[in-house]
């Protein structure tokens, strides 16, 4: 590892003031079910609207112009308990506190790799059929 | 640092050139010359690395020295569908095999370096790219915290899974992602962000963004000699905001290398990169016209006052391919070569398998990149995508496509065809947006040295362009 003299100070700091909001677990977690709430320490995400419609940049298009320029934002919830739609706040990774709604708990990433797709299944084995067609 | 005024959007806008200035401890007006001009080697030397200095920096956390490797079975097939003794050998450089799996941790190596170097108590990087993984890496590397802010979803929550699986990654490497809806305000929030936290200005577009891919274009050069006894004569390069080309082509030009330097795009033109609507009806949210065009055009849109990233200096030609020609060549790169990558960074790949066609058996021909694959960022997920968005995909002839309403994937390779942009249409756009601030009569030398450059058009060429902008800005002015 390099030399990084400057840098693993501050990191120390950062990563203490993240640790301290973690709490511990005390029973497996229900996710994405609310039966009494979110907890301080739960990861959670917020949400909010930065530019409601009418403060919107001047060029942007007439589509964008009729929405809120919204944010979403994943942390450690800092308020003792709270539930699905209050105002909450977070500390997010890197020790920021910000608010905004809350809107998941435990938010998971559900992102994956679609569907198989009739028109790729075909590529492979008609590649093959060119190649070996002269090979 | 935290002089917070105003935080509406036009009042953090006005503030803009002094929260930048601080961000990225770059005094740009030092360069400033003439009416339109600045000294942009003078910038590049007096801020950035030597091709060594960054080499030895990015040694420090695994970045570079990727390896280059020679596509048999793709270049065969080139020569399958090419005229008689045509089909040059295409090489790859796997740039997957960075740390954060793209070459962008080779920009963000020097920039996390230099954050870390000059005090700062953190980075920040507004990208919805593979550029977020790489400072969100490399700060981890070097004990920073980092903030990514991204562009991710639409009015109605549905996010491109594409930038999903960049802000999972971010994510994974301990940073903090502040996910946004569409708009060119991101740069408002960003602005905001860098006045609260004072972190560094991670961007892509200052010197050491652009020297951070010099050292990708020196290894291609190196590598190609090393391997077959000659340089590349061709050097294929997915263009975007600039930095890919700028960079690449310096570090060959650098090692000596005189290759042709051909930038390649997605072609989405007809969408609009900050409408709400079309945000989702696109399958490729880098490396496509959307970018490529306008920061040809217009380099200093950029985050920073002066855009290191200068792509008409350096491209020799600038080649278009449609989404369902990358989406083909990603699977016959997995299915052919083994190697599952992309699928934005094979763009280049695409034009390169079209390019290699017009050239002779024993020239070469070298793609600069890969990218690493994951959830969403995969020609099977993105095309599920499309397709719930109501696009068409179908198989055909790729020349039907219309970006925002089909997907065509060819029937045949012989289909994959590079388009040609003029080159000469785009110099004189970024001209006419040249002009639009200063009187052509204003000129002074130093402006129009610096044009001819930023043109790359002898003097007398450049005399008649302006002459020929000036009558249609006033012929415009008077309709």
């Amino acid at each position: 590892m390099s030399q990084n003299n400057m840098g693993v100070q501050r990191a120390s700091d950062f990563n203490q003031a993240v640790g301290s909001v973690v709490g511990e677990p005390e029973e497996p977690a229900e996710y994405n079910v609310l039966p009494r709430g979110a907890r301080r320490g739960d990861w959670v995400e917020i949400w909010r609207v930065i530019l409601p419609v009418g403060t919107r940049a001047p060029q942007v298009p007439s589509d964008t112009a009729k929405v809120p320029l919204e944010m979403r934002l994943r942390g450690f919830l800092l308020d003792e308990e709270a539930v699905l739609g209050q105002e909450v706040v977070i500390q997010t990774r890197i020790g920021r506190e910000v608010e905004g709604r809350l809107v998941e708990l435990h938010p998971r990433w559900d992102h994956d790799f679609g569907l198989p797709q009739p028109e790729l299944l075909a590529i492979g084995q008609e590649l093959r059929k060119i190649q070996g067609g002269k090979g | 640092m935290n002089v917070s005024s105003g935080k509406s959007y036009t009042e953090v806008m006005a503030r803009k050139s002094e929260i930048m200035r601080q961000a990225v401890g770059i005094d740009y007006s030092q360069f400033e010359r003439g009416k339109l001009a600045f000294d942009y080697e003078g910038m590049m030397r007096s801020v950035a690395y030597s091709i060594d200095e960054s080499r030895r920096i990015q040694k420090e956390t695994g970045v570079g020295d990727t390896p280059l490797l020679e596509l048999h079975n793709l270049t065969a097939l080139a020569r399958e569908v090419a005229p008689k003794g045509k089909g040059a050998r295409i090489f790859v450089k796997d740039e997957a095999a960075n740390p954060s799996g793209s070459f962008k941790a080779r920009r963000a190596a020097l920039s996390v370096y230099e954050a870390v170097k000059r005090g700062y108590p953190g980075v920040i990087a507004a990208t919805s790219g593979n550029y977020g993984a790489a400072v969100a890496s490399q700060a981890a590397m070097r004990g920073m915290p980092a903030l990514i802010v991204q562009e991710v979803f639409d009015s109605s929550g549905q996010g491109q899974p594409e930038i999903i699986e960049k802000s999972r990654v971010c994510e994974a490497y301990g940073a903090e992602v502040m996910q946004l809806s569409v708009g060119p305000e991101l740069f408002y929030v960003f602005l905001q962000l860098l006045e609260e936290t004072g972190f560094f200005n991670a961007s892509l577009y200052t010197p050491f963004g652009i020297t951070g891919v010099e050292t990708l274009g020196w290894e291609v050069a190196e590598q190609t000699k090393n391997r077959s006894g000659r340089l590349p004569d061709v050097v294929v390069i997915t263009h975007a905001g600039g930095g890919n080309v700028t960079g690449t082509a310096r570090g060959l030009r650098k090692y000596g290398c005189e290759a042709q330097v051909i930038g390649a795009s997605i072609d989405l033109r007809g969408l609009h990169m900050a409408s709400d609507r079309d945000f989702n009806r696109k399958s490729f949210t880098t490396g496509h016209t959307g970018f490529g065009l306008p920061f040809a055009i217009y380099p200093d849109r950029s985050d920073v006052p002066r855009n290191a990233a200068r792509p008409l200096r350096y491209l020799d030609r600038y080649v278009t391919v449609s989404q369902g020609e990358a989406f083909y060549i990603t699977e016959a790169l997995a299915q052919l070569e083994g190697l599952e990558r992309g699928p934005a960074g094979n763009t280049s790949l695409a034009a390169a398998f079209s390019l290699a066609q017009e050239m002779d058996r024993d020239q070469i021909i070298v793609v600069q990149e890969t990218e690493y694959t994951g959830a969403g960022k995969h020609p099977q997920a993105q095309l599920t995508f499309a397709r719930a968005n109501g696009i068409v995909v179908k198989r055909g002839d790729p020349r039907e496509s219309i970006p925002g309403q089909n997907i065509v994937i060819p029937e045949h390779p012989a289909q994959i065809r590079a388009v040609d942009v003029d080159l000469e249409h785009v110099r004189q756009s970024y001209m006419k947006n040249a002009l639009a601030q200063v009187n052509p009569s204003e000129l002074t030398e130093v402006d129009l040295a610096f044009l001819a450059e930023e043109t790359r058009w002898s003097r007398e060429r450049l005399a008649q362009e302006l002459e020929k902008t000036a009558m249609l800005m006033s012929a415009n002015t008077r309709g």
